[in-house]
């Protein structure tokens, strides 16, 4: 519960460090940025102990996150003299506004806490790596922090997530295992925010259209609320199958043709909701294409509600709140005047250097989301510079090239340590690619297995791609009021090229020229959106209306829209497109594409509820169509939703037990003996670097756990990841045997050489070890090694290169 | 009339009379306790410096310095490696009557009375530290910060500008200082209205002003010459380290309770006021006494926030944030009892008299205090309760039937803060030393000398190497001084011991960090000096604690270190 408020505490108190910043960066959002603080100022923090640590200025901990938090307290007191004023205003006129902000994160995150707290354990999926990866950066005095996995070199992974994370942990002294509970419940809350107020935000811009300069109504905050709920509390409709199955309804001839693996199998349930162990699970493994008993196109389709409730603490997840923060800065691009042109600018300097700096951390978050949200953010500039440019004028897009190259280069230069790093292990896996196990080449290759079925596309994305549907339609109405009945189209329009497609590929062979198209229309339905919302945005009526000419913002709904389009460019691109891994298929590329898409659909989504519900209840409108959509909506919603709910329970199990947020309380109950020695290396001074040898073993098994558990780095963790990250085994290799031939040797002497080659300062014998290694060649390390710690089960050896005494 | 010439007379001769009050607290007996190892780091240095050695490492240049004008003037023992924090401390007091513009004469004194008797000022001041120093030079340079953003001058400015370069090199509590003074001095940029900057910063050179910060950081950080290797920013990693997490996480609920037990009315009294002028000061940033309070308030607050951060419960970080509080807390009082009148007087004959009964409850402490230095099972608590329920039942009267309560209630408060005060420095003081502080006590000196003494050469008769744990090596090494031909090693810390193969000839650790024997080596226990460690929920002791400084021997443990002799 301390840990919970300290938390909480510091949460509040970067958001007051980052406040001034933020009202310099949003000046054109109605809230001012207000809802952005927490995760602004976790970055700015963060951005400056890493580049400390990384130049080796200041040693990474507790006192230089406190010093860099104070620099930034100075800056936002010097900010305070040009906007002093004007924020205090602010915020004594929108009070009720940021204490329902505070409220809702201060709600989401101990919900989301409790939620942890009943399914803490820090075991199975990826847990580990995650765990060790954070372990890592809080015991690093320097960055890149130490290869947890793999001794003797630095991380080669996106770790700045990590990282703000060990800061918040650094700060509240939290241990790693409570953090790592308590980094989620964060994440979620500051995400939940986030959405909310992007969504809200929009809402306001519109209904206002410039009419008031600030502050946010009621009313768009509930808008908000629902664009929360569909980004992090809706799941997919394939709960709703679960549901139905469970109960033994629907043939077993539906379930075949759906094809959901595993879901035929599923046992029924007697509670109403699935009782299977992992039934979750499978929602999120939805499409792909068995042939003879044989996947041809195994995905992965993970969504943010699924994803928190795992609780792998994995880039993806660290990275929506920054994520959301970026788009925000991109709505703020697109309503500020002079902004791309560097003109009428209020403070000149953050508004320049700031873009940058939180573009750049996404990469560094996780790299799949650099390119999208710089994309998104440089085309806001464009959609700006297009809207103010005056006709047959070239002179603002050279403007515009110089702003966007400046930005894209500077987001590159401000993570130089980071994206230099990476460009040496792009280098590296190219010249290891003539070895075994190597990626080379060219990032990306055409996908050229099976397309996506429509069923598995509308199971994953029916409700969000209902709302970006009506969202366009109703645009293209308005831009063409003769264009028919956009709602009519939606609602009767996508199920019937759904039952169209599916038919014909029940029934048409593929090798005829109908057959063929209908075999191709799910490579190439997205042509249609893409060409409807590119034609929108670039049409010049969209973009007038209600303002005059650079007074007032511009409508928000091309904004929208830009967010949809890009959307669908994403899915475009993951049915095209395979970026090359080690994995060899697309797995990896929809799984992260898609993440994006419903993060954009989401805030795009939650504006449209706003959007068609204030067309359809205005005055004078009476007739079937509105009811109707808000009936569709609200079915697909709540079908959507079942997922939540079910799963919830499923995986806290109904809430009942003893709740703690520690993630290794399990193992002191199941292993008490290990949890001990964990505890006592994790207390080996962080300033030394140490080597510790376990046993290595498979992926997704207890291998690896010293390391993980405490970051103090070992010969080789699990190897496969070893491989993901680094391209290449080339590093790897020997290592493995050697640690085997370490462990087996009767005679430790000769062995010796082996622990001194790779500086191990301590061999660990615990329960894995026994379990893989004669009892008698474990025994061997008494003698030439002296005991460090001893317990009934585990014993942990000091070698002659451990650097602390005793 | 006639009161304006007595008036500054009389203020004249009590302020003086609390600075002598404050000088004889700070430097009598200064050699009762032996330093503890964190005083000795200090001491060996300057010893190093005075017997012409080079130190390995410093981290407060400034204060060794000091130090060693100490030992060069006096000679090196233990009473004049403290007496430089002793005079900061005694100057403290003193420096307060530069606040008298802005909190007004009465609270001033009142102020320096309280801090002058403060438990942690007390603590710190007669311990070898830079805390002292570091507090003097930051109220100082606030001091002068305001000043010289009313009257800017060429002198203040060049004051300012080495006063903030040695400040940098006065340790963790240095450079806190100076965080503290240039955060004040933002919030006073931000907040001061353009043409006042303006005018404050026309006329000077800030490259002559640069250039001579940067020359006293040099001169300073390299020991004036004396010590060239020392060139650094070590300060600023000693505040860094300041703030590592201890291996079992913080100890902030302990943390609390001392600062509580100890600075209850700056606590109590401090915040709130700090606040309320933090408040009031955006409002009115033109008005320099509502400034005043503000850096206090400020500096105390953030003070509060450092040592509730950091990694162990020291005294000097305590001092660090109860002094500007303390300071906040008396004019607060003063200000509040200096609204009654002839018939409040009256009416306020029950808090006098309740304020006597404490008075008679400091006293009793005291003398238990002074009868024995061990843990007291005597008449002070249940004396406190019944003191503490008559004060509260007499204050209450006493507020509800006088014509102005709030007054009432402040000169109350002030006369329980005065007697709170004197009871928790009697007993910190005279009875026990600061909770949680290592120290090494007479008996444990002796008994390392004597071992180290045994064990000084092998059988080979080579220097025998002595690994000492981290945090009493510079203890050991200061007592051992004069041994010729000895040296400790530089070994790392020994928290544990018994994996120790093959090593040294003596091992020395403390004994809780310790688990088993160590083959092959004598144990022998040296005792250090007993500490009670208060623990969150444990009210009873907690509350005889607060009111008595009465601990039952099963919650102090009488720490001791243990060194082992290899056989």
């Amino acid at each position: 519960m301390a840990y919970l408020v300290a938390w909480w505490l510091t949460a509040e108190a970067l958001a007051l460090l980052a406040l001034p910043y933020a009202w310099a960066l949003f000046g054109r959002l109605p809230d001012r940025g207000l809802a952005f603080t927490k995760p602004l100022g976790l970055l700015l923090l963060g951005y400056l102990v890493w580049l400390s640590g990384s130049l080796r200025l200041l040693p990474n901990g507790r006192g230089a996150a406190l010093l860099f938090a104070l620099l930034l307290a100075l800056g936002g007191l010097l900010l305070l003299r040009q906007q002093g004023a004007a924020m205090a205003e602010f915020c004594r006129r929108n009070f009720r506004l940021i204490l329902l902000y505070e409220a809702a994160f201060a709600g989401a995150f101990l919900a989301w806490a409790v939620v942890r707290a009943f399914n803490p354990q820090i075991e199975g999926t990826e847990k580990p790596m995650d765990f060790a990866l954070l372990n890592t950066a809080l015991r690093a005095t320097a960055f890149s922090p130490p290869d947890p996995w793999l001794s003797g070199y630095s991380v080669n992974y996106y770790y700045f997530g990590y990282l703000l994370m060990a800061t918040l942990a650094q700060l509240t002294a939290t241990p790693p295992a409570v953090a790592y509970n308590l980094a989620l419940a964060f994440l979620f809350a500051a995400a939940a925010v986030g959405a909310g107020s992007l969504v809200a935000n929009l809402v306001t811009l519109h209904a206002k259209r410039g009419a008031g300069d600030e502050g946010v109504p009621l009313f768009a905050l509930a808008y908000g609320g629902a664009g929360a709920l569909l980004l992090l509390g809706m799941g997919n409709l394939e709960g709703l199958l679960e549901l139905l199955h469970a109960h033994g309804l629907g043939g077993d001839d539906l379930w075949r043709w759906l094809n959901i693996k595993g879901l035929a199998d599923a046992p029924p349930t007697m509670a109403w909701h699935p009782t299977e162990p992992w039934w979750w699970w499978r929602a999120t493994r939805i499409i792909d294409t068995v042939v003879n008993g044989q996947s041809l196109d195994y995905t992965i389709t993970e969504f943010p509600f699924f994803s928190f409730l795992l609780g792998d603490l994995h880039p993806h997840v660290m990275g929506i709140p920054f994520v959301l923060l970026v788009v925000a800065l991109s709505l703020n691009t697109y309503l500020e005047p002079g902004a791309v042109a560097g003109e009428g600018v209020t403070t000149p300097l953050l508004p320049a250097a700031l873009p940058p700096l939180l573009l750049g951390s996404l990469g560094f978050i996780n790299g799949w989301d650099l390119a999208p949200y710089l994309l998104l953010f440089l085309a806001a500039g464009a959609l700006r510079t297009w809207r103010d440019m005056p006709r047959q004028t070239v002179r603002p897009w050279m403007g515009f090239g110089l702003w966007a190259g400046g930005t894209a280069l500077g987001a590159l230069l401000l993570y130089l340590p980071f994206y230099g790093g990476l460009g040496a292990q792009v280098a590296q896996s190219a010249l290891a690619g003539q070895r075994d196990v190597a990626v080379a080449g060219f990032p990306l290759a055409w996908w050229d297995g099976p397309g996506t079925r429509p069923a598995h596309f509308l199971l994953l994305w029916a409700p969000l791609l209902f709302l970006a549907g009506s969202l366009l339609l109703m645009t293209a109405r308005r831009h063409a009021p003769a264009s028919g009945r956009p709602l009519a189209v939606v609602l009767v329009g996508v199920p019937a090229v759904w039952l169209l497609i599916e038919a014909g590929r029940a029934w048409l062979p593929p090798d005829g020229t109908v057959g063929a198209a209908v075999w191709l229309l799910p490579r190439v339905w997205y042509l249609g959106p893409l060409a409807l919302g590119g034609a929108l945005l670039l049409s010049r009526r969209s973009q007038a209306g209600h303002e005059e000419a650079g007074t007032s913002p511009p409508l928000v709904v091309p904004f929208v829209l830009l967010l949809a389009v890009e959307a669908v460019l994403l899915v475009a691109a993951s049915e095209s497109f395979r970026i090359r891994d080690v994995f060899g298929n697309r797995m990896n590329t929809v799984f992260k594409l898609y993440y994006q898409v419903w993060l954009l659909l989401a805030v795009a989504g939650g504006f449209t509820v706003y959007f068609v519900h204030a067309r359809v209840s205005s005055a004078g409108r009476r007739g079937w169509s509105g009811p109707l959509w808000m009936g569709a909506l609200a079915l697909l919603v709540a079908g959507s939703c079942v997922y939540s709910v079910a799963a919830l329970l499923s995986k806290t199990e109904a809430f009942v037990g003893p709740a703690t947020l520690d993630g290794l309380a399990y193992l002191q109950r199941l292993d008490p003996e290990e949890a001990e020695a964990l505890q006592w290396l994790g207390r080996l001074p962080r300033e030394q670097e140490q080597v510790v040898l376990e046993a290595t073993g498979g992926q997704y098994t207890r291998f690896g756990r010293v390391a993980s558990s405490t970051g103090i780095p070992t010969l080789l963790g699990w190897a496969g990841h070893e491989v993901q990250w680094r391209g290449s085994d080339v590093l790897l290799r020997g290592r493995a045997e050697d640690i085997d031939r370490i462990y087996a040797a009767s005679d430790k002497t000769q062995v010796l050489s082996l622990l001194e080659r790779y500086g191990v300062g301590y061999v660990y014998v615990g329960a894995v070890e026994r379990g893989k290694y004669p009892p008698e060649a474990l025994a061997a390390f008494e003698g030439p090694l002296a005991v460090a710690f001893k317990n009934a089960g585990v014993v942990i050896y000091k070698s002659r290169g451990a650097s602390r005494t005793g | 009339m006639g009161g304006d010439r007595r008036g500054p007379t009389l203020e004249l001769g009590l302020f003086l009379g609390l600075v002598g009050l404050a000088f004889l607290l700070r430097t009598l007996r200064l050699d009762l306790q032996p330093l503890a190892p964190q005083e000795t780091a200090r001491a060996l240095v300057a010893w190093q410096l005075a017997s012409g050695q080079t130190p390995e490492w410093w981290d407060a240049p400034a204060a060794c310095l000091a130090t060693l004008i100490s030992f060069l003037l006096l000679g090196a023992t233990e009473a004049t490696a403290r007496l430089p924090s002793a005079l900061a401390g005694t100057g403290l007091v003193a420096a307060l009557w530069l606040f008298r513009g802005w909190l007004g004469r009465w609270p001033v004194l009142l102020s320096a009375a309280l801090v002058a008797i403060s438990p942690s000022a007390l603590a710190t001041s007669r311990m070898a530290g830079e805390e002292s120093m570091a507090a003097l030079l930051t109220l100082l340079l606030g001091w002068g910060m305001i000043q010289f953003w009313e009257a800017p001058s060429r002198r203040s400015a060049v004051l300012g500008s080495v006063g903030a370069a040695v400040l940098l090199h006065l340790g963790y509590a240095g450079v806190s200082g100076a965080l503290f003074l240039l955060l004040f001095g933002a919030a006073l940029y931000a907040l001061r209205p353009s043409d006042s900057a303006g005018g404050a910063l026309r006329g000077l050179r800030p490259r002559e002003l640069l250039l001579l910060f940067l020359m006293t950081f040099l001169a300073m950080g390299g020991g004036l010459l004396l010590f060239p290797a020392g060139v650094g920013f070590s300060s600023l990693l000693a505040w860094l380290r300041h703030f590592d997490l201890p291996p079992d996480g913080l100890p902030w609920p302990q943390t609390l309770l001392i600062l509580g037990g100890y600075e209850l009315p700056a606590l109590a009294i401090g915040v709130p006021a700090s606040l309320v002028a933090l408040r009031r000061w955006p409002g009115r940033p033109l008005d320099t006494a509502l400034a005043g309070r503000s850096f206090l308030g400020l500096w105390g607050l953030l003070g509060l926030l450092f040592y509730l951060l950091g990694g162990v419960a020291s005294p000097g970080a305590s001092f660090l944030a109860s002094l500007p509080l303390t300071i906040v807390a008396g004019a607060a009082l003063a200000a509040g009892a200096a609204e009654l009148k002839d018939r409040d007087w009256r009416m306020a004959q029950g808090p006098a008299l309740l304020a006597l009964t404490l008075l008679g409850f400091g006293a009793i402490t005291l003398s238990q205090a002074a009868q024995s230095a061990a843990a007291s099972q005597g008449p002070g608590a249940p004396l406190g309760l019944v003191a503490l329920a008559l004060t509260a039942a007499s204050f209450g009267m006493a507020a509800l039937s006088a014509p102005r309560p709030r007054a009432v209630a402040a000169a109350a408060a002030l006369c329980a803060t005065l007697v709170l005060t004197l009871h928790s420095s009697a007993r910190l003081t005279l009875s026990s030393g600061w909770p949680g502080v290592l120290a090494l006590d007479r008996d444990g000196v002796a008994v390392v000398a004597e071992q180290v003494g045994l064990a000084r050469y092998t059988q080979q008769g080579r220097q025998q190497e002595i690994l000492v744990e981290q945090d009493l090596r510079p203890a050991v090494a200061w007592y051992l001084r004069e041994a010729p031909r000895l040296s400790p090693s530089t070994g790392s810390g020994l928290r544990y011991a018994p994996q120790v193969g093959a090593g040294p000839g003596v091992i020395l650790a403390r004994e809780e960090a310790v688990v088993e024997d160590v083959a092959g080596y004598q144990r022998r226990v040296v005792p250090l000096g007993a500490q009670w460690t208060p623990r969150w929920g444990e009210w009873r002791a907690l509350a005889r604690w607060l009111l008595a400084g009465e601990a039952s021997p099963d919650e102090v443990s009488g720490r001791r270190m243990v060194l082992w002799v290899r056989s």
